[in-house]
């Protein structure tokens, strides 16, 4: 009824009736970009608003509460007020590098929608390898944030790159284990097997304790890499000003900004495939009314539930802990996150051998 | 020409034009970047010839890590044009016409190779670079080479500690 | 995989195993007296290992291994190589007051690289062994680092290694190329079934020589070998001179008889330009060196051209010439670098000659082992050394090599002056007492001693009785396959 999955087959049948397979190729691809961007826009515009209601909340303030109900249209004022500013770009920046590293940052946030499954049969490429393909296009964008530190010709901007690369490169290892575990677990690397494997119940309850210490330390990890508090330093303001972006302004701050709230959404995004089922709903076992009760939600809420959810932990997190010192960043994951980790997945590994999830 | 390969032939040209561009840019952090993009467009054939898993690795490990640890070391040193010793014009002219004469003479040897006569690559063909084709290799019949790498990286990893050490 | 090809891995096995045992060690806080001692039962261990398993050789291990005589030949001398570096070692460390845990994972794996350079016969094991070889060695050249040398040095041989490897893998890659294959013996077949040799895999096969060239020191690429001899400890310059060349050429051995190259006109006017150049320039470098590890390793580079003479007829008699004097060659520089290691004082290495000046009336029994160890280099007769160069010469006087082998004569006496002008120093008057900064528990002192005693009579036994050695070669040659 509410399938997605039926409006993308009917426009591809209704175009591949018409047009040769090249041009049907292209104009989906369009589609894809135009819905992409829409998507990008309301994210941003969604996420920045509740992360500042929620931080109100947190300390018993009101927010937002100007624009439109709740202030929901504050963020697009404050959108409209970036694209208006002045673009600086700083005397001996290297000029090229500093005005194309904040497309690098949207370019590789934009690349890893690719395999995600948002509902029931929609995605826009289901690769063989799709959580590898994550993993691999999220650690790209450190080059887009070291070319943008380096390339504005500042200090504070060249430390908080630093810090941020090193961050990113160091929290991946334990990001791409924690993922690992859940490919052990579904022996595929694709986003829908991932999901289909989740029929009968999320991983997180299926797999036993080994599973929630994998999310936990995915959670840890995601929150690493977006550089969000409490693993902020890349951006500590009272010691870097405001880290890699420092020397940006207008719509190329806009960009970077966008950036990190996308990358937030895509890491949630993806938690919420591998550890909770993506869009399956939430099922108990033969308890067959209510089954059908959920089954009844469409699929594209529960996988926007999920990752809002998921969102809304992240965000909690950053009133809840105070931020790390660098090495106190770095010991949480060599010493600490990293052996555990290893440690988990040779659990899960003997789990996954002798069938003894559920 | 199918859309295969024409993907292949602007793959193949981006990336001799950044390799190009790696040896010839003034400035090392350009240099740096210029391979990442060579590492991209070598992906791309990866993907052309079926082994994502092969490109996908090739990203995560040459672009995702070890450029970004060139980057870290090269943006550090704060190296410029104006700073570093340049070579004089007619070192470069003798580079060039010397690495040509090379390259043309293994481009001579290359053609004339009679297994290579009539074949073309098979593009979106083959498993070889299939994640599970390449795990049942590695693990049986390239089980003890395999073995043998990890322990090169045991080495390279103790190598490291021992010259980068605090006493 | 099969029990027996198990079985045929299990020295191999051990000696992977050794290091993981020293990083336990290590882990545990054992000093380095514990550390010395465990390695040195270990690699005893794997010569065990290596006896138990005879019986089950050769065994194939597809698609990248052979386990037969010849690996177990070469095995057997980087070991034997590896126990008597390790036992100085422990001397040279101590009295350094260095941290030299470490030192021992990093030459248990290097070893590891070489034996498997030995047993490879598939690009692939040829490659992850030279690495695994070179990438340890980087580690240990650069180990005392305190010392300006020693990074130069290191960083020296990383970078020209680094670049080498690079042509090693274009090289493979264009023989691949050409022959559809990665396996020595398929490319054998399918080079036989071509008929005449293509100008690929020659390319290729050029482009190869200059990795193996720069690991065996070869001219015209051994421009590292004098700087990295200086820089490096003088165990690990041992090491270089001995484990990591043997294990090269072992695998260069092998690639060149299973492709029966002899018969290749090219290839062997080729190797024997290199030969030729690297015993003039090795020789004539050596004349005016006032330092004792660099002149050593130019005297390494014209050794290497005198056993590629050897190794230009392919056949049975050149195979045994060329082990016969890689043995020889190792117990030779094994002595000669012992006396180094004992002599050297606390804070650098003993390698200027002026060091050496009386040495024979200060410390007589060092002087005359040094004495027999140059004897031998120089091709003396009732050495080792000269029975290796008597064995080459035949080898190539057989094949009528007369240009390589008129070279190697004249070369041989060139070198002669080089040595004699050291021996002479040893026995001038006037000596010169080194000092020594601390004295260390004399059971390692003895136990050095008696290692020296043993390589100097090895030295004297080999060039007076040939033929045992000759004939245990032959037998292990035999259970090639």
């Amino acid at each position: 009824m509410y399938s997605l999955h039926a409006i993308t087959n009917s426009v591809q049948n209704w175009l591949n009736a018409r047009l040769s397979s090249t041009w049907v190729l292209i104009i989906e691809s369009l589609i894809v970009i135009v819905l992409a961007i829409a998507l990008f826009a309301a994210l941003g515009l969604i996420l920045v608003w509740l992360e500042r209601k929620v931080a109100a909340h947190m300390q018993i303030r009101l927010g937002p509460n100007r624009l439109g109900p709740a202030g929901i249209f504050q963020t697009s004022a404050d959108t409209l007020k970036l694209i208006l500013k002045e673009g600086l770009t700083p005397d001996g920046a290297d000029k090229f590098l500093f005005n194309f590293a904040p497309f690098v940052v949207m370019i590789v946030a934009m690349l890893l929608l690719a395999p995600i499954a948002f509902a029931n049969g929609f995605q826009i490429w289901n690769i063989n390898i799709g959580v590898l393909y994550i993993s691999a296009i999220s650690s790209l964008s450190v080059i887009g944030i070291l070319i943008a530190g380096w390339a504005s010709n500042n200090k504070y901007s060249l430390l908080g790159a630093m810090r941020s690369g090193a961050q990113i490169v160091s929290y991946e290892l334990s990001a791409g284990l924690s993922i690992l575990t859940i490919v052990v677990l579904t022996g595929s690397l694709q986003m829908t097997d991932i999901v289909q494997a989740q029929q009968n119940g999320w991983w997180i309850f299926k797999g036993h304790i080994p599973v929630i210490i994998a999310f936990i330390i995915f959670i840890i990890a995601a929150t690493a890499e977006t550089n969000r508090a409490p693993f902020d330093l890349a951006e500590a303001e009272s010691e870097l000003t405001a880290g890699f972006h420092t020397e940006y302004s207008g719509m190329k701050f806009a960009l970077f900004f966008l950036a990190e709230y996308i990358n937030i959404f895509i890491v949630c995004a993806i938690g919420a495939t591998l550890f909770l089922g993506g869009w399956m709903p939430f099922h108990m076992g033969n308890w067959t009314q209510f089954n059908h009760v959920m089954d009844f939600i469409p699929s594209s809420i529960w996988f926007f539930g999920k990752t809002f959810f998921l969102i809304f932990l992240i965000m909690w997190f950053r009133w809840t802990f105070p931020r790390l010192r660098v090495d106190q960043l770095l010991n949480l994951e060599w010493k600490y996150l990293l052996p555990v980790s290893l440690f988990n997945l040779l659990l899960v590994t003997l789990i996954a051998i002798m069938n003894w999830h559920f | 020409m199918g859309t295969a390969q024409i993907l292949f032939w602007s793959l193949t040209a981006l990336a001799l034009i950044s390799a190009i561009m790696v040896l010839v840019s003034k400035n090392p952090v350009y240099s740096v970047l210029w391979l990442i993009v060579v590492f991209f467009a070598i992906s791309g054939h990866y993907i052309l010839l079926n082994a994502q898993f092969l490109a996908i690795v090739n990203l995560i490990v040459y672009a995702g890590a070890i450029m970004v640890l060139f980057l870290f070391v090269i943006m550090l040193m704060n190296l410029n044009t104006e700073t570093e010793p340049q070579k004089s014009i007619w070192m470069k002219f003798f580079g060039v016409v010397a690495g040509g004469l090379l390259l043309s003479f293994f481009i001579s040897f290359v053609i004339s190779s009679a297994d290579l006569k009539g074949k073309s690559a098979q593009l979106k063909e083959g498993e070889i670079g299939l994640i599970k084709t390449l795990g049942k290799a590695l693990f049986n019949d390239y089980v003890i080479p395999f073995e043998i790498a990890s322990i090169l990286f045991l080495s390279a990893m103790v190598g490291a500690v021992v010259i980068g050490k605090k006493d | 995989m099969t029990e027996q090809q198990l079985m045929a891995l299990l020295p191999f096995m051990v000696l992977a195993a050794a290091s993981i045992v020293i990083i336990l060690l290590i882990a545990f806080r054992q000093g380095h007296t514990v550390i010395q001692v465990t390695g040195f039962l270990l690699m005893c261990l794997v010569i065990f290992a290596m006896w138990y398993v005879r019986g089950v050789l050769p065994q194939t291990i597809a698609p990248l291994l052979i386990v037969d005589g010849f690996g177990a030949l070469f095995t057997g001398l980087i070991v034997f190589c590896v126990l008597v570096v390790g036992l100085f070692s422990y001397i040279y460390f101590e009295e350094r007051e260095e941290n030299p845990r470490e030192y021992y994972i990093l030459i248990f794996l290097s070893t590891l690289g070489a034996a498997i350079l030995t047993i490879s016969r598939h690009f692939m094991s040829f490659f992850i062994g030279l690495e695994l070889l070179s990438i340890s060695l980087y580690a240990l050249i650069a180990y005392l680092r305190t010392r300006n040398n020693a990074i130069e040095a290191g960083i020296k041989y990383l970078v020209l290694a680094a670049l080498t490897s690079a042509f090693l893998l274009f090289g493979m890659a264009l023989i691949y190329m050409e022959t559809g294959s990665m396996d020595f013996a398929v490319i054998a077949q399918r080079l036989n079934a071509a008929g005449k040799s293509s100008a690929l895999f020659l390319t290729g096969f050029g482009v190869m020589m200059v990795a193996v060239g720069f690991k065996l020191a070869l001219v015209p690429f051994h421009l590292w070998a004098a700087d990295v001899y200086q820089g490096a400890p003088s165990p690990v310059a041992s090491f270089i001179a001995t484990v990591s060349k043997v294990g090269v050429f072992a695998v260069f051995l092998r690639f060149c008889q299973e492709l029966h190259l002899q018969n290749n006109s090219a290839v062997m006017m080729l190797i024997s330009a290199v030969a030729i150049l690297s015993m003039i320039s090795g020789n004539i470098l050596a004349l005016r060196q006032q330092n004792l590890k660099r002149l050593l390793a130019y005297s390494s580079i014209a050794h290497f051209g005198y056993l590629l003479v050897a190794f230009l007829p392919g056949n049975n008699t050149g195979v045994e010439a060329a082990v016969f004097y890689l043995t020889a060659y190792a117990i030779t520089i094994l002595a000669a670098f012992g006396i180094i290691i004992l002599l050297s004082p606390g804070e650098k290495d003993a390698d200027s000659l002026s060091m050496y000046r009386g040495l024979f009336w200060d410390k007589p029994f060092m002087a005359i082992v040094l004495t027999v160890a140059l004897l031998s280099l120089a091709g003396i007769p009732l050495t080792a050394g000269f029975i290796g160069k008597f064995y080459v010469l035949t080898a190539g006087v057989e094949q009528r090599a007369w240009l390589p082998v008129i070279v190697l004569v004249i070369t041989s006496v060139i070198g002669l002056y080089y040595y004699l002008r050291i021996i002479s120093t040893i026995f001038a008057d006037s000596p010169v007492t080194i000092q020594k900064e601390r004295s260390l528990n004399q059971f390692f002192y003895t136990a050095s001693y008696a290692a020296l005693v043993v390589l100097t009579l090895l030295l004297f036994g080999i060039g007076v009785m040939p033929a045992v050695i000759i004939q245990g070669i032959k037998q292990f040659l035999v259970i090639d396959r």
